[in-house]
């Protein structure tokens, strides 16, 4: 596992915010799709994002491949601020590829794959004639291990399945070597038996190639399987965030709490004696237009304080994990000391 | 077939007719299938200002009473050639089209498909051009046949209303000649009848070939699978009644 | 909600008589290309309050299976064979597959009612949930006033934990996680026997998904139905089910218990799927999908249809189709079987 003590992440986020205004039968609200994240991604490292839908996890994944423009905050590629021009959106995607959830949609059925791959390398100047573009495209194909890449190399992708798709849709993104990839949620709609080869495709290439990988989900288990360190996200904030196998072992928000309850764990099957945890069976959902000034989980929190309906508790570091809960920081303060991180 | 009051062939006017009636429907058809392509395309696809503006602009052109501006662009150019009156037509009927075309390239600029191309450095307009228009064909040809149909009828109405040129001869000049002169009275049925089927003959064949295309774009929709259904249950209906086992093969 | 054993479930499921026996049924889809099996001589006999699982990928017919259970296939898709048999209660056992329309409505949502994938498809958008919810009710029991179905739709509509005043709201009005559940009251108006269930959680998050579920169980342990579930997460089933069926290529090739298919699953494919769900509680190890993609309908192996995927497979499994049967604890189709003992498997799962 590589070092996260990196000087500079290659990736980073500083109070991040996108609001929308949207009206709703006659109503003006505000939607905080994101409000105020702080998140850093360093080279090599998975770092996993997991959420509910809502939770503005793909939002950050299209803020920072320039798809949605943030109305708060700054985003950074290695220190420097992302500048939104064609000459500098040429550059920082040659360093930053995006890869989506939907491999049906995500390649243009009209075209051969053979012309997909062809056009990354042609743009970027990577291959040049022929015999040399099909050359390395049939190299990329190898790479995400479609063998024989021959016969793959003429099809049309409404000839493939979705797995093969999503690798074809790595390969394209692989061809301009990428340090760092976003892969949101790139295994959803795939079969189950197929995910784990993508997965295991994203560790590889991390392995291989020093890539860095954001990996977004709202699936907590492969979150745990692919991941470095993982960060919860929940109504646009980040409430928890650490090495991995600390949170999921032991969680600290009552949101991660309730996440890993209400995952499907098949240790739990029927008749292994094995209960559901009950506060996983309760609740409302989640409401990103919430205006009082509490935390965004109170609502559904069971461990609501009155604290919680009117401030908004901050990111509170301790010992390598942060967590934004109020029940967090009493506890904290209790026992060892920790530092607020502000917001 | 017979002769017209000033004696000429209604025959050789069919035939000649003919030519120009088909000719102004295509390159009335051709002139707005362009249009409606290229105005719905970057209407659609950039959406925006520049997708507002030329929204307005496709509602305008097609809010304007064609028949009006026919009759005062009549009234101006006496004797207007085909190239003219194709250009014409063309000019207002692309509308339509464009409206379709503009909605579908919507709905396009929304697959990921194509935000994946900008991450890899794809030019907007050669996204335009080379990945997303052939994905709109299905609904270009048919829109193109459907041109030429309605450019015919409407270049058969406007010679029918004496606008375009006197001189050559084409089936609404026949029928107006014909109604002119008072046919339907005299019972002289082949000076008007043959251009009027003709006319409709011309419709009913690019319709034809519009559910041809249909099968083959849309396998749902396909007559085949429904015969292909029917047969299928009329042999299980058979099998049921000469008493062969309901229950499949038990390995 | 009550915790039961291993033991005490396998006697509940053979203590029970059946409900739903699907004998032999094949099911078609014609098209240009061919008539393509996606359903394959299925045998499966479902028991008056069980819960039973339906696993499977693209192309393994769950789908289809579940649609020609309740009668409630689309063309192309076709019933070419064999018997669905209802054993309704105070009624004969009758065969569903032979029924006209008319004789299936005294067992449309009154046996046998469906809940979907997609609560947006299946609820009309421009009609008010009372209006919907009547007209279920009032057509299935002529003995309804319009007051009283209204009170009933209040009552089924709290049974799932929405506030009784919604029922005035549009579709659109409730959030995805409340038309599930609205969608599920509807199934349940007619106090069925049987609710079929394809997907009915894919579409919503996994929190939400724990709260739907945890709702169904509870309503299923007060009201007894028995319920098929169809979906391609098998550690959710493992969760709920009694009893799983696994589906590949259109056929049935294990059947077992919630504990008998984690712990000792037979069939290779079973023991592939089990593996690509990473766990949660314990140690993370590397672990591997099955190789290859699902199979081509329109092209079957001549053998096993999961041999060209199989780690494990032999000559036979190349020629011969392996026939669905009866072993310690279930079913399974699969050659391994009928030549050794359990113990090739246990090997297979710690290797």
């Amino acid at each position: 596992m590589p070092e996260t003590t990196e000087q500079v992440p290659v990736l980073e986020a500083r109070n991040l915010a996108l609001h929308f205004d949207v009206h709703v039968g006659g109503d003006r609200k505000t939607i905080k799709a994101l409000d105020g994240v702080d998140l850093k991604l360093y080279a090599g490292e998975i770092m996993a994002l997991v959420g509910e839908s809502g939770s503005g996890k793909t939002t950050i994944a299209r803020v920072f491949s320039l798809i949605y423009k943030q109305t708060g905050g700054e985003v950074f590629f290695r220190g420097e601020p992302i500048k939104v021009s064609p000459r500098h959106e040429r550059e920082y995607f040659n360093n930053v590829q995006l890869i989506f959830q939907d491999p049906f949609a995500s390649l243009n059925s009209l075209k051969k794959i053979s012309y997909i791959l062809g056009r990354v390398l042609k743009i970027h100047g990577l291959a040049k004639g022929r015999k040399d573009v099909r050359q390395k495209s049939l190299e990329l194909l190898e790479r995400v291990s479609m063998s024989p890449a021959e016969a793959y190399i003429d099809r049309y992708p409404t000839d493939l399945s979705g797995g093969q798709r999503q690798r074809i849709a790595i390969a394209r993104s692989l061809a301009v070597s990428p340090s760092v990839i976003l892969a949101d949620e790139p295994t959803s709609m795939l079969d189950a038996s197929i995910r784990l080869d993508v997965l295991n495709l994203l560790k590889d290439l991390r392995e291989e190639e020093g890539m860095a990988v954001m990996y977004i989900t709202h699936d907590i288990a492969s979150a745990r399987y692919l991941s470095d360190r993982i960060s919860v996200m929940y109504g646009g904030v980040i409430v928890e965030s650490g090495p991995t196998e600390e949170v999921i072992a032991n969680p600290k928000h009552p949101y991660t709490k309730l996440l890993l309850a209400a995952a499907p764990n098949p240790a739990r099957f029927k008749g292994s004696g094995v209960a559901i945890p009950s506060e996983a069976a309760a609740g409302t959902g989640m409401d990103n237009s919430k205006t009082h000034g509490g935390c965004r989980f109170a609502a559904r929190c069971p461990a609501v304080m009155d604290r919680c309906l009117s401030q908004e508790p901050a990111l509170l570091e301790l010992g390598g994990r942060q967590s934004a809960c109020w029940l967090v920081e009493d506890e904290a303060q209790a026992g060892t000391s920790g530092e607020l991180v502000s917001h | 077939m017979g002769t017209t009051s000033s004696g000429q062939d209604a025959l050789s006017w069919l035939l000649y007719g003919a030519r120009s009636s088909m000719l102004v429907g295509l390159i009335s058809a051709v002139i707005g299938t362009a249009l409606s392509v290229v105005i719905g395309t970057i209407a659609g696809f950039s959406g925006g200002a520049v997708d507002r503006f030329l929204n307005g602009v496709i509602l305008v052109v097609q809010n304007i009473p064609s028949f009006a501006i026919l009759f005062m662009i009549a009234g101006l150019l006496q004797n207007a050639n085909v190239l003219l009156v194709s250009i014409i037509i063309g000019g207002l009927e692309w509308t339509g089209g464009a409206r379709a075309i503009r909605a579908q390239a919507m709905s396009l600029r929304g697959r990921d498909f194509t935000a994946a191309l900008r991450t890899i450095g794809e030019h907007p307009l050669r996204v335009i051009l080379v990945e997303v228009l052939p994905h709109l064909s299905g609904i270009i040809s048919p829109m193109f046949l459907r041109l030429i149909a309605a450019g015919v009828g409407m270049q058969a109405s406007l010679a029918f209303l004496g606008i375009g040129s006197a001189a050559e001869p084409s089936w609404g000049l026949m029928i107006n000649y014909a109604t002119t002169q008072n046919a339907l009275f005299n019972g002289q049925w082949w000076w008007f009848g043959p251009p009027g089927v003709c006319l409709a003959l011309i419709g009913f064949a690019t319709t034809m070939i519009n559910f041809g295309l249909d099968e083959v774009t849309n396998p749902t929709l396909s007559s085949k699978r429904m015969t292909l259904m029917r047969k299928f249950l009329k042999q299980k209906k058979r099998q049921d009644a000469a008493g062969q086992p309901k229950i499949g093969a038990m390995a | 909600m009550k915790l039961e054993t291993v033991a005490e479930i396998a006697h509940r499921i053979a203590t029970s008589p059946p409900l739903l026996e699907a004998k032999g049924l094949c099911v078609d889809y014609v098209t240009e290309a061919g008539n393509i099996r996606a359903c394959d001589d299925i045998n499966i006999t479902l028991h008056r309050g069980e819960i039973l699982g339906i696993a499977g990928e693209s192309a393994s017919g769950k789908s289809t299976l579940l649609a020609a259970l309740g009668r409630l296939q689309r063309a192309p898709a076709v019933t070419s064979a064999g018997q669905v048999v209802f054993h309704a209660k105070g009624k004969e056992p009758v065969d569903l597959t032979q029924l006209s329309e008319e004789q299936l409505v005294d067992y449309r949502w009154s046996g046998i009612s469906i809940v979907m994938q997609s609560a947006m498809a299946c609820l009309n958008p421009v009609s008010r949930l009372k209006a919907q919810f009547l007209d279920v009710l009032l057509a299935h029991d002529s003995s309804l006033t319009k007051t009283t179905a209204t009170a009933r739709a209040e009552e089924l509509l709290q049974m799932v934990g929405i506030p009784s005043h919604r029922i005035n709201a549009f579709p659109h009005e409730l959030s995805g996680g409340m038309q599930q559940r609205a969608l599920i009251a509807l199934s349940l108006a007619c106090d069925p026997e049987l609710v079929l269930m394809d997907e009915p959680t894919t579409a919503v998050d996994v929190v939400m998904q724990r709260q739907i579920l945890a709702k169904v169980l509870e309503l299923q342990e007060k009201l007894g139905f028995a319920i098929a579930f169809v979906t391609h997460d098998l550690s959710l089933l493992l969760e709920i089910s009694d009893r799983i069926a696994i589906m590949y290529g259109g056929k049935i090739v294990e059947v077992g218990t919630a504990a008998q298919m984690y712990e000792a699953p037979r069939h290779p494919y079973t023991q592939g799927l089990r593996n690509a769900f990473p766990p949660l509680t314990e140690p993370v190890r590397k672990l591997t999908g099955i190789p290859g993609s699902p199979p081509n309908l329109l092209n079957l192996p001549q053998g096993c249809a999961f041999a060209p995927r199989c780690s494990q497979k032999i000559a036979r499994c190349e020629s011969e189709i392996p026939a669905l049967l009866d072993i310690p604890g279930g079913r399974a189709a699969c050659h391994l079987l009928t030549q050794e003992t359990l113990e090739p498997a246990k090997e297979a799962l710690n290797a």
